[in-house]
C-alpha cells in the first residue's frame, strides 16, 4: 500500500476527475464544488488545487480551454479527455473495491 | 493510484505534444498560468465584496485563502515535467556565457584537450582501420593462413606435395588454395618488354576467399593439371593498362616469359590481400606440378603459402588438431622429408596485421597517457577556476540553488569544454591521419583504407563526454563545503587555498610528471634501440652501391649452362664500364633468401629434426667486392670457379667461429642437400657476417656458393660506382639490352634504400613516440607551473609578512621548494616505478637494449626534472622578489 500522502493525492485526483467529468468547469468552480461536496473533511487549499489540475492536464487526463465564464470573465475550463474517462472508470472501480474492503474490515466486530 | 502501471501505452500520444508545448511554448503557458490564477483570485475577491467587504480587504482575504501563490505557480510549472530540460538548457547557456567570459582559460583548456583527443582519435582510427575492421571477404573470421614449420623455423613455405596431401587428407576446411608470387616478363607487342608481378595460384584460392572474377571464370580444377593449355587471369589494372578495359578480352593471347597464355578472366585486385595488389596477372600453380610438385620435390619449399576457409562450426583449435594429426601421419609416411615438420594455422586477419598489432597497441597506450595528462591539466585549471568562483557559487547557494543544480552547472561547463576540445581534436585527426597513412603505407597493412568512420566518431564522442563528466566532478569536489558562509568570510585578494584543492592539484601534477616520464622513457628506449640497430655492422659498405633485379626467364634460358654463360658475358661487359668499381650478381636475393640444411665434415650427422640451417646464396665473382665485404681468410670467388672446377664456398665468420674456433677454416668441407644430396663444398674464404636487418632476432649463419656452380636466373645485380661520378646505370641498362633486348632491370634501388626498408617501421615508431613524449612533456609543464604559481599567489601576503619579520630569501626559497620538491620527486619516482612495471611489454619492441636500461631512465628523469624546474622558474622568481613593504601597504 502506498504512503498516506499518496492516498490523499490519489483521492484528490479521483475527485477532480469525477468533478470535471460531470461538466467542464474552471478552477474557481472546481474549488467551490470541492468544498461543497466534501465540506471540511478534505482540506484542499487552492494553492494545491491548481498544481493537481496541471498535473492531470500534463498527464493527458484532462484538457483545458479558454472560455467566458458566467460573469463574462475569460477563464480556463477543464474537461475530461478520453484517456481521463478510462482512467476515471478504472479508478472508480478500484476505489469501490478498496473502500468496500476497508469498511468491511472496520466494521468487524471484536470477537 | 494514478501513477504507473495501469496507464496504457498510447498515453504517449496524448502527453508527447504536451511535453513539446511545455518546452517550446513556455512563455505562453506561463502567461496562461498567471491569467488563470488571477481570474481565480478575482472571482474569489468578487465573492468577498458581495459579502460586504471592502475591495482591499476582499483582495487580501482572497490571497489568504489561496495560500502561497508563488509556490503554487512553481508547483504548476513543475507539473509540466520538463524542468530538467529547461535547467539543462539554462545551464548550457550559463556555461557558454562563463566560458566566453574567460577566453584565455577556455582556449588553453580546449587546445589541451584537442591535442590529447586528437592524438587518440588519430591512433584509434589507425587501429580501427588496421586491426578492428573485418577483412573484406564473406565471413572473414573463417579464413585462415597455412604455412609449414620445422624445428628451428616457426613459419616456412609449403612444399607443393605436402599441400596436395593436406588438401586431400583434411576434414576441417571447406576450401583451400595455395599461392606464390613470382615475376615474369610480358613480351612487348610492339613495345618495351614489361616486368609483371605474377600470382601463381591453385584453383581453390579464389573460391576460398569468395572472390569472383568480374569477367570470365576463375581457374577450374582441370586447369590445375600439368598438361593443360596455359591460361591467365588479368588483374583489372593490367586489363586497363594493356587492353583498355576491352570487354572482349577473353580468349586473347599474352606472351609471358616466352609462353603464350590465353586470357580466361579478369579479377579485381583491390579485393585481394594488400601485398597482392601489385599483382598484374594470375596463372595456375598446379600446372607446375612436374617442376616443383610431386614426390621428387617434397623437400622443396618454394615460396608457396596457402589460405583456407574453415567449415562452418569448426574452431581454430579443431583445425589445428586435424592438421597436427595430418603432419604426424605424413612424417610417418615420409620420414626422410617430413620428420619434425608441422602445419601452422593462423587466423588470416592476425597474419595480415600480426606484426603491427603490438606497436599499435603501444602507440595507443602512449596517446592514452598524453590524453590523461591533458585531462589532469584541464582538471587542475577547472579547480583553480572553481576556487576563484567559490564566492559566486556561495552566493548562488545562499540564494537557494541546490547542490545538485550547482554540480550540474559545473558539469555542463566541463562537458561543453570537453566536447569543443573533442571537435577540435577530431578536426586535427582528420588533417593528420592522411599524412600518417602516407608515411606508414609501406609498412602497415590496410592503412591505405584509413578513414574517420562511425566507430571513430563514436570513440571520440564517448571519450570527450567521459572527460567532461569525470573532470566536471573534480572541481565540484574541490569546492564542496557544507557551510557557504565560510566563503563570505574570506578577505579580498587571492582566495585562501583550502587543503583539499591544493592537495588535489599537487597530486594531479605528480601524476602528470609520472606519466610524462613513462612516455619519455618509452621514446628514449626506442630511440636508443633504433640507434643501436642502425649501428649494427651490416658487414657491407652501402655508399654508392646500386642494385636492380634481373630475371632470366626459364623458357629462354633453359639450362644452368645458358644462365651461367649469359651472366658471365654480362659481368664481363659491366665491369669495365666507366664509373663502375666492382659489380656482381647475387641470387636469389640480397643475402640469402633461401635457407637450407648443412653439415660439417668430421662432425656427427645431426639427428632427424635437429638439422642446422644456413642462409644460402650464389654469387658471381665481384659481388662481395662490390658490397665491400671484409675478407678474414682465404679468397673471394673467381671466374675459374666454374661448373667443372672443384666446388668451393665462402662462409661467414659466425659459421667459422661456431665449428672451427681458433682454427683455420680454409680447406674444411661442408655438405648441403642442394643442388643434389649431398653436395660437398670446400671452404675457400671466410668473410664478415652480412645482415640487412640489424634487428632480426636470430640470424642464421651464411654460406655463399660460386654462381657458376649453383646458378639461378633470378637475382639482384649489385654495382659499386665510383664516388663523385654520374651514375653508371644508363650504360648498365644499355649493356643488358645489348645482350637481351627483352630483359628488363627492375626494382632499381641503392643498397641503403634497400636496407632502410627494414628499419622503416622502427623509425616511424620512434618518430611517433617522440612526438607523443614531447607533447606529454609540454602538457605536464603547466601542471607543475600551476601548483607553484597558485601557491605563490595565495601566500604572497604570508611571504611578505615573513620577510618583514626578518625571514631570509633563503627561507622563502625553502618554503616554495617544500611544496615543489615532493611533486617533482614524487612524479619522477612514480614514473620510474611505472616504467619498471611496464618493462615486459616495452621490451617486446626493443632490440639490443633492456627495457630497464638505467641510462635511458636516468636521462629521461633528468630531462623531466630540468623541464619541471624550468616551468617553475617564473613563480619561483616572483616569490623571491616579493617586496614586503608593498605587500603590507596593500593590506
Amino acid at each position: 500500500m502506498s504512503k498516506p500522502e499518496d492516498l490523499v493525492q490519489g483521492t484528490l485526483d479521483l475527485l477532480l476527475l469525477k468533478i470535471v467529468a460531470l461538466e467542464p468547469l474552471n478552477g474557481f468552480a472546481i474549488s467551490r464544488r470541492l468544498k461543497q461536496v466534501s465540506g471540511d473533511v478534505l482540506q484542499v487549499s487552492d494553492g494545491s488545487l491548481y498544481p493537481a489540475l496541471h498535473k492531470l492536464q500534463e498527464a493527458g487526463l484532462i484538457e483545458a480551454e479558454w472560455k467566458s465564464s458566467e460573469n463574462n470573465r475569460r477563464a480556463k475550463y477543464y474537461s475530461l479527455t478520453r484517456l481521463g474517462r478510462r482512467q476515471l472508470e478504472r479508478e472508480t472501480a478500484n476505489w469501490g473495491r478498496l473502500s468496500g474492503a476497508i469498511s468491511r474490515v472496520v466494521k468487524l466486530k471484536e470477537a | 493510484m494514478l501513477k504507473g502501471k495501469s496507464i496504457p501505452p498510447e498515453r504517449w500520444l496524448y502527453t508527447a505534444p504536451l511535453r513539446l508545448r511545455a518546452l517550446f511554448r513556455r512563455r505562453q503557458l506561463d502567461q496562461d498560468l498567471d491569467e488563470e490564477l488571477r481570474s481565480h483570485l478575482e472571482e474569489q475577491t468578487q465573492g468577498y465584496i458581495e459579502l460586504g467587504l471592502s475591495a482591499e480587504d476582499a483582495h487580501y482575504a482572497a490571497l489568504r485563502d489561496f495560500g502561497n501563490l508563488e509556490l503554487a505557480k512553481q508547483n504548476c510549472r513543475d507539473a509540466r515535467r520538463v524542468l530538467w530540460v529547461q535547467n539543462l538548457i539554462e545551464d548550457l547557456h550559463f556555461g557558454l556565457r562563463t566560458l566566453r567570459k574567460a577566453p584565455a582559460f577556455t582556449a588553453v583548456a580546449m587546445l589541451t584537450l584537442a591535442l590529447g583527443i586528437g592524438a587518440n582519435t588519430a591512433i584509434f582510427s589507425v587501429i580501427n582501420t588496421v586491426l578492428l575492421r573485418p577483412l573484406p571477404y564473406a565471413q572473414p573470421e573463417r579464413l585462415v593462413f597455412l604455412s609449414e614449420s620445422a624445428p628451428d623455423i616457426p613459419v616456412m613455405f609449403l612444399s607443393l606435395a605436402n599441400f596436395a596431401d593436406w588438401q586431400s587428407m583434411n576434414t576441417v576446411f571447406e576450401n583451400m588454395g595455395g599461392y606464390r608470387r613470382v615475376s615474369a616478363t610480358l613480351a612487348g607487342q610492339g613495345s618495351e618488354p614489361q616486368r609483371l608481378v605474377l600470382g601463381q595460384v591453385t584453383s581453390g584460392l579464389f573460391p576460398t576467399l569468395g572472390v569472383e572474377p568480374v569477367l570470365g571464370h576463375a581457374f577450374t580444377p582441370e586447369e590445375d593439371k600439368p598438361d593443360t593449355a596455359p591460361v591467365v587471369l588479368l588483374s583489372d589494372t593490367l586489363w586497363a593498362r594493356q587492353f583498355g578495359r576491352d570487354p572482349n578480352v577473353l580468349g586473347k593471347q599474352l606472351r609471358l616469359d616466352g609462353t603464350w597464355y590465353t586470357v580466361t578472366g579478369v579479377i579485381r585486385n583491390d579485393l585481394l590481400p594488400l601485398y597482392w595488389r601489385q599483382i598484374d596477372a594470375f596463372t595456375s600453380l598446379g600446372r607446375l606440378e612436374n617442376a616443383i610438385g610431386g614426390e621428387a620435390h617434397r623437400t622443396h619449399h618454394l615460396g608457396v603459402y596457402a589460405y583456407a576457409r574453415l567449415k562452418p562450426g569448426i574452431t581454430l583449435e579443431q583445425a589445428r588438431a586435424d592438421m597436427l594429426s595430418i603432419s604426424q601421419r605424413l612424417a610417418q609416411r615420409h620420414p626422410q622429408t617430413n620428420a619434425g615438420q608441422g602445419a601452422v594455422v593462423q587466423p588470416l586477419l592476425q597474419k595480415v596485421v600480426g606484426e603491427v598489432s603490438r606497436p599499435l597497441a603501444m602507440l595507443m597506450g602512449a596517446v592514452a597517457l598524453v590524453l590523461l595528462i591533458a585531462c589532469a591539466n584541464v582538471a587542475s585549471l577547472l579547480i583553480s577556476r572553481a576556487i576563484v568562483r567559490r564566492r559566486e557559487i556561495a552566493i548562488r547557494s545562499a540564494l537557494g540553488a541546490g547542490t545538485a543544480r550547482l554540480v550540474g552547472q559545473l558539469l555542463c561547463e566541463s562537458t561543453l569544454l570537453a566536447l569543443a576540445g573533442g571537435a577540435l581534436g577530431l578536426l586535427a585527426a582528420y588533417c593528420v591521419t592522411p599524412v600518417l597513412a602516407r608515411r606508414a603505407i609501406a609498412i602497415v597493412p590496410r592503412i591505405e583504407d584509413i578513414s574517420i568512420d562511425r566507430s571513430v566518431l563514436i570513440f571520440t564522442f564517448a571519450v570527450s563526454l567521459a572527460i567532461g563528466i569525470v573532470f566536471g566532478v573534480v572541481p565540484a569536489l574541490a569546492i564542496y563545503r557544507r557551510n557557504p558562509t565560510e566563503a563570505f568570510q574570506e578577505t579580498g585578494g587571492a582566495p585562501r587555498s583550502g587543503f583539499l584543492p591544493t592537495c588535489l592539484r599537487s597530486m594531479l601534477a605528480t601524476a602528470e610528471l609520472a606519466m610524462a616520464l613513462v612516455l619519455l622513457v618509452g621514446a628514449g628506449l626506442t630511440i636508443k634501440s633504433l640507434f643501436l640497430v642502425l649501428q649494427t655492422d651490416s658487414g657491407m659498405q652501402t655508399n654508392g652501391v646500386l642494385t636492380g633485379v634481373l630475371n632470366l626467364p626459364g623458357t629462354k634460358y633453359k639450362t644452368h649452362a645458358e644462365v651461367d654463360s649469359f651472366m658471365r658475358r654480362l659481368m664481363q661487359k659491366i665491369a669495365p664500364l666507366p664509373g663502375v668499381t666492382a659489380a656482381g650478381f647475387e641470387t636469389p636475393q640480397l643475402i640469402g633468401g633461401s635457407q637450407g640444411t648443412f653439415r660439417v665434415e668430421g662432425r656427427p650427422q645431426p639427428q632427424q629434426g635437429r638439422e642446422t640451417y644456413a642462409e644460402f646464396s650464389s654469387l658471381t665473382p665481384g659481388t662481395l667486392e662490390a658490397l665491400g665485404v671484409k675478407l678474414f681468410a682465404g679468397r673471394f670467388f673467381q671466374w675459374k670457379d666454374d661448373a667443372e672446377a672443384p666446388r668451393v664456398c665462402i662462409i661467414d665468420d659466425a659459421l667459422a667461429e661456431q665449428y672451427w674456433p681458433g682454427e683455420n677454416a680454409i680447406g674444411k668441407r661442408i655438405a648441403t642437400e642442394v643442388p643434389v644430396t649431398p653436395t660437398w663444398w670446400r671452404v675457400a674464404g671466410v668473410v664478415h657476417h652480412l645482415t640487412t636487418d640489424g634487428a632480426a632476432p636470430h640470424q642464421l649463419v651464411e654460406i655463399f656458393f660460386p654462381y657458376s656452380q649453383f646458378p639461378d636466373g633470378h637475382g639482384r645485380l649489385i654495382i659499386q660506382s665510383q664516388q663523385g661520378r654520374a651514375s653508371p646505370l644508363p650504360e648498365v641498362i644499355q649493356v643488358i639490352h645489348s645482350l637481351d633486348p627483352d630483359l628488363p632491370l627492375y626494382d632499381v634501388r641503392t643498397l641503403s634504400d634497400l636496407m632502410e626498408d627494414n628499419v622503416a617501421t622502427r623509425r616511424l615508431l620512434v618518430v611517433l613516440l617522440s612526438v607523443f613524449a614531447a607533447l606529454a612533456l609540454l602538457l605536464a609543464m603547466p601542471g607543475v607551473y600551476g601548483v607553484i604559481a597558485y601557491m605563490v599567489t595565495a601566500r604572497t601576503r604570508e611571504i611578505g609578512v615573513r620577510l618583514a619579520l626578518g625571514a631570509k630569501r633563503r627561507d622563502i626559497l625553502r618554503l616554495v621548494l617544500a611544496q615543489l620538491l615532493p611533486v617533482i620527486v614524487g612524479g619522477a619516482g612514480l614514473g620510474i616505478l611505472a616504467c619498471l612495471a611496464l618493462r615486459r611489454s616495452l621490451g617486446i619492441l626493443l632490440f639490443h637494449v633492456s627495457a630497464a636500461d638505467p641510462w635511458t631512465i636516468a636521462g629521461s628523469a633528468s630531462l623531466l626534472i630540468a623541464v619541471a624546474l624550468a616551468a617553475c622558474w617564473i613563480p619561483l622568481r616572483k616569490a623571491m622578489t616579493i617586496d614586503p613593504v608593498r605587500v603590507l601597504h596593500r593590506e
